[in-house]
């Protein structure tokens, strides 16, 4: 490729987007209106403070309280739809094998790469185990032009002829969806799959993909694998992140599936109709969660995402400060997509319908905003059981306050039951402490939440790249098992 | 679209799949249906009819004792008038409504009362209290009469088995009477069903209903927790022998079922302990406060008896309920080991369970000799029978679907239930009006099918004389709010304060400032104060702090009239306060 060429695919990848549909693009966290909204209501918060610091804080405080009131209930509403049955798209062993093999169309798999020399040859013997042949793959390996480390690892590798190495000119932003795109362009395959460096991919998924798309209807833009992760046992934060992901696949997946609501994307293993993807512009490489961003944007275009039963395996953060980088990006990130597709709400209920964005907003928007709501509430009952002080009497009209009160106690002895639950369902008591200690790890949520509001004002497309490889440290094992190379930096 | 098999198989891909079951039993999915013929299918239903003729039959009785027989239990009127202050009293707030007694009752019938202003005979006459007792009772039956369903039992039994519950004299009573039996056997029901739909189908929807009913009937009575812990090591028990791996998964599997089970319960009770002692200052107010059951009996001068005369009581009582209990038991339990089913276990631990709890507590000496105490006794009883009469799920012998052999099936099932069951509704009324056993009922209702009642069975009517005395002359005073200082505690008053024209009028223990202003009564405008006979009401606040106020006005006082003893009511004395009390100015 020239230069040329490869200058005008990079400013393709960054600015497509952006620049055909700057409304749905990231690049501005805030549109003006949107700046003077928040400006204004902070303006109006002061004038009232001056007036009546009481009535104003008895404001927020009764909005706030409706806030967690209506989270709670629309959280009860999704566990009891998610009692239906499961609505996956099923294709067995032989039926994916049966399939002939010269009707197997051109499959693309783009595997951005950023700092990860230890395991991308892990992932490159996976992808060569694939039951699919390998003259009908087109494996991107994205990696950044100045990312030697990783290049070297490839080439040490010595990978086979389905997989190109694709190195991308350096340039901001460096995140995940800029060089998805970047791979993209470059696709020649009829299906697009996107996995992480350190996945591990149940080898016919691909048949199972191509079988259960070719017969869906054109509607279904994408189908999303099921997560799974190899190392739930290492330690209690591997285990909460197990947890979560039960609770996501038992109750929350199913139940926004249910009423037909949209979906925010894993951001692996997801299967695509290029054409689709394409004419929606792809990813967006402003947001830290291109992913959610992706699935709300295809949603608003009309498409579908399914649901494929195929797992892949994922290594779950085992490390506290990893785990933070990771969760305040993907808080940041559910923010960001938040503020842009409320940019014209109107519009938004128009492609969606009403109940689409209120789920939108209870799911994508409350789940931060909540982290951080949470340690107020908590803040104020441990003060207001300690010592009573009478400010807290003062900004908790009565009604309020017993409201307040019965959804703090209700709401949260809920949220761990439903916890304890999915232990069950997906048949693994041994999460069961880390099932009752779950609130220690909405403390560390909330923490993330203050984190991500904090980078969203000083670095909004920052992206804080997750170590993988921890598992495998000597440290986590005790014996470094064969092949890993150097200890993670 | 294809649903997916609830467990994984063996062998089906990585072992940890993160996706996978939903929650309830796998159904099938049938035709979507409109939501009227979806209405239309449930109003028709057999449930339904029954919960409805139920419920109405019971409203009707509620009525009869509200405003035709104008007999009402203390403990039912005191439990409607918690609720009442929280809404209607001098100082509405909501920890008005006390921590001695569980709650459920009381917040039951918080939304009747906010429309009392518009009809008063909501408080006045309890008809929110027989409301909500009515309906609650209603939900009991229903759960039964679901429960026997979900046995495939054939329609002529199950009708036998669901009305020898639903007519069981002890049970109509306390349907139409406002106490908290409606509340308790409702969740206690409703638990049993759940928990054996849980033995049955191992599916966590069921596990969880069962959880989340026990807990609600905690908040009612506290007799559940001894359901909880009985029935606790059962679904331990069962989730481990189902589950498979190495002993420690199992082990874990066991006891995540088990916690399931658990923490609604623990929840509730924790929750209530925590609001009871930021609120009281005392966890457990219940147990240990000296209007709580233990002081009651310790103040009431009965004297317990030795333990055999107890043990007799307990046995007569049972005996009343269900004279061939003793055949039932045997019988259920011999049919259970042959067919090796663990479900009669959950109905002992939970209704055995609930009534242990009272058994062990009345020798203990901490309870009253009351017959209500073992009402579970009729559920019990029936639910045994229903489970002896249930249709295995996988019966030894193929199900013939010939028609004759069916309705023998269903004659002969009738007629047992009705041979064991049928002779408890004429016993448990004979209990009910024998003073030695149904001590409570035979005051309350015992002049109502008797041609010449004597004192005792007129308990009912006098007191409701009394109280109406009572009204009266309050009421002729006119006076302004804050103005009479009474505890409430007393049996009586409550009904007193809810059938008064103003019953703002009393200053009571509910209320904030009840102790500053018994203090000083004159300072704070409060001209008067009413107090029982220190004799019978050891208990009473303010004869307490004030001895000699009862018997001379304690030196800053006079009196203004007597109440005399009618019924359950004591003696009152209404004084004038005209000086300040020693100590204080």
């Amino acid at each position: 490729m020239s230069d040329e060429e490869r200058r005008a695919r990079l400013t393709a990848s960054i600015s497509g987007l952006a620049d055909r549909e700057p409304v749905v693009s990231a690049r501005r966290i805030l549109t003006t209106p949107q700046r003077n909204g928040f400006i204004g209501l902070g303006v109006v918060t002061v004038l009232g403070c001056i007036i009546s610091w009481v009535v104003t804080l008895q404001v927020y405080v009764t909005v706030l309280t409706f806030l967690y009131v209506a989270a709670i209930i629309y959280r009860l509403n999704l566990f009891h739809r998610s009692s239906m049955p499961d609505t996956c798209q099923v294709v067995s062993d032989d039926e994916a094998r049966a399939y002939p093999a010269e009707l197997l169309p051109v499959y693309t798999v783009l595997i951005p790469a950023y700092r990860e020399p230890e395991v991308i040859r892990h992932l490159i013997d996976r992808v060569t185990r694939f039951e699919y042949p390998p003259d009908r793959l087109d494996v991107k390996l994205l990696i950044e032009e100045d990312d030697q480390a990783t290049i070297d690892a490839v080439m040490a590798a010595r990978p086979g002829d389905q997989f190109e190495l694709v190195l991308i000119p350096a340039a901001e932003p460096r995140t995940k969806p800029k060089a998805l795109n970047y791979g993209l362009t470059l696709a020649r395959g009829e299906f697009v799959a996107v996995y992480d460096a350190e996945d591990e991919p149940e080898p016919l998924q691909l048949r199972r993909a191509v079988v259960a798309l070719r017969r869906l209807g054109p509607d279904v833009g994408c189908l999303q694998a099921k997560l799974s992760y190899h190392n739930p046992m290492q330690n209690l934060i591997t285990k909460w992140f197990t947890i979560e992901y039960a609770l996501w696949f038992s109750f929350f997946l199913p139940g926004l599936a249910s009423m037909d609501a949209p979906i925010p994307l894993g951001g692996t293993s997801n299967h695509f109709r290029r054409m689709a993807l394409q004419s929606m512009g792809a990813w967006d490489p402003f947001n830290v969660t291109e992913d959610a961003d992706l699935g709300i944007r295809m949603f608003r275009e009309g498409y579908t995402v399914g649901v494929l039963e195929s797992t892949t395996l994922e290594e779950a953060n085992s490390d506290f400060v990893n785990w933070m980088k990771q969760r305040s990006r993907w808080l940041k990130g559910y923010i960001q997509t938040f503020l842009v597709h409320l940019r014209h709400p109107l519009e938004l209920r128009r492609e969606m319908g009403l109940k689409n964005v209120g789920h939108f907003c209870m799911f994508v928007g409350g789940t931060p905003i909540l982290a951080i709501i949470n340690p107020i509430f908590w803040l104020m009952t441990i003060v207001w059981f300690v010592a009573h002080p009478t400010f807290i009497e003062l900004i908790f009209p009565a009604p309020i306050y017993y409201l307040g009160l019965a959804s703090f106690v209700f709401g949260n002895f809920l949220l761990v039951y439903v916890t304890v639950m999915s232990c069950r369902m997906v048949h693994r008591g041994t999460l069961l402490w880390a099932a009752l200690l779950v609130p220690i790890y909405w403390v560390m949520m909330s923490m993330a939440a203050i984190k991500a509001v904090w980078q969203l004002a000083g670095a909004p497309n920052f992206w804080e790249k997750t170590v993988h490889g921890l598992h495998s440290s000597p440290k986590a094992t005790g014996a470094a098992p064969p092949g890993t190379g150097p200890a993670p930096r | 679209m294809t649903s997916v098999i609830d467990r994984p198989q063996p062998g089906a891909g990585p072992p940890a799949a993160a996706g996978g079951a939903s929650w309830s039993a796998s159904r099938p999915t049938l035709a979507p249906e409109s939501r009227a013929t979806k209405w239309k299918r449930r109003v028709s239903s057999e449930g339904f009819v029954v919960t409805l003729v139920a419920a109405v039959g019971y409203v009707i009785v509620g009525l009869l004792l509200d405003f035709r027989y104008h007999s009402f239990l203390g403990d039912a009127t005191a439990r409607t008038a918690n609720g009442f202050y929280i809404l209607h009293s001098r100082d509405p707030h909501l920890a008005a409504i006390g921590f001695v007694w569980n709650p459920l009752s009381s917040m039951a019938v918080l939304p009747l009362l906010a429309f009392n202003t518009l009809w008063p005979p909501l408080a006045a006459n309890d008809v929110a209290g027989s409301l909500v007792s009515a309906l609650a009772m209603a939900g009991a039956v229903y759960q039964l009469w679901a429960l026997v369903r979900e046995w495939r039992i054939s329609l002529l039994p199950r009708l036998v088995l669901v009305a020898v519950f639903a007519l069981n004299p002890m049970i109509i009573y306390y349907a139409g009477n406002g106490m908290s039996e409606g509340l308790y056997l409702f969740t206690m029901v409703a638990t049993v069903r759940y928990l054996i739909r849980y033995v049955r189908h191992d599916d966590l929807r069921s596990l969880v209903y069962a959880a989340s009913f026990l807990g609600l009937g905690y908040l009612d009575r506290t007799e559940p927790i001894a359901a909880a812990v009985l029935a606790a090591p059962i679904v331990f028990g069962l989730a481990y022998a189902k589950s498979d791996g190495i002993r420690h998964a199992r082990t874990m599997a066991g006891l995540t079922d088990m916690t399931i089970f658990l923490m609604p319960i623990v929840t509730a009770a924790v929750g209530w302990a925590v609001t009871s002692y930021v609120i009281v200052g005392n966890a457990f107010e219940q147990l240990s406060s000296q209007y709580g059951n233990s002081s009651l009996i310790a103040q009431s001068g009965i004297k317990p008896g030795h333990y055999g005369a107890r043990l007799l009581f307990e046995g007569k009582s049972v005996e009343y309920y269900m004279p061939l209990i003793a055949i039932i038991v045997v019988a259920a339990a011999l049919v259970a080991a042959y067919r090796r089913d663990v479900q009669i276990l959950v109905i002992v631990a939970v209704l055995g369970g609930g009534l242990a709890f009272n058994l062990v507590s009345y020798l203990d000496n901490t309870i009253f000799p009351f017959f209500r105490y073992f009402i579970l006794m009729v559920p019990l009883a029936v639910i045994l029978v229903a489970n002896m009469l249930a249709v295995p799920e996988r019966a030894r012998r193929p199900r013939s679907n010939d028609a004759v052999h069916k309705a023998m099936v269903a004659i002969g099932s009738a007629v047992v239930a009705v041979v064991l069951l049928v002779p408890s509704v004429p016993a448990t009324a004979a209990g009910m009006f024998n003073p030695n056993i149904g001590s409570q009922e035979v005051q309350e209702v015992g002049f109502i099918f008797a041609k010449h009642p004597d004192a005792n069975q007129l308990v009912a009517v006098n007191t409701y004389k009394g109280i109406a005395i009572m009204t009266r002359s309050i009421d002729a005073m006119h006076l302004p709010a804050g103005s009479i200082v009474v505890n409430n505690a007393n049996e009586c008053i409550p009904d007193m304060i809810m059938r008064v024209s103003d019953p703002k009028v009393f200053v009571i223990p509910n209320d904030r400032d009840f102790q500053r202003i018994l203090d000083d009564p004159l300072t704070f405008d409060a001209h008067y104060l009413l107090v029982p006979d220190p004799v019978d009401s050891p208990a009473d606040s303010i004869d307490n702090q004030y001895p000699r106020l009862y018997a001379h006005g304690g030196g800053f006082a006079h009196l203004v009239t007597t109440f005399k003893a009618d019924g359950s009511c004591v003696t009152f004395r209404l004084y004038q306060v005209t000086g300040h009390p020693l100590g204080t100015f």
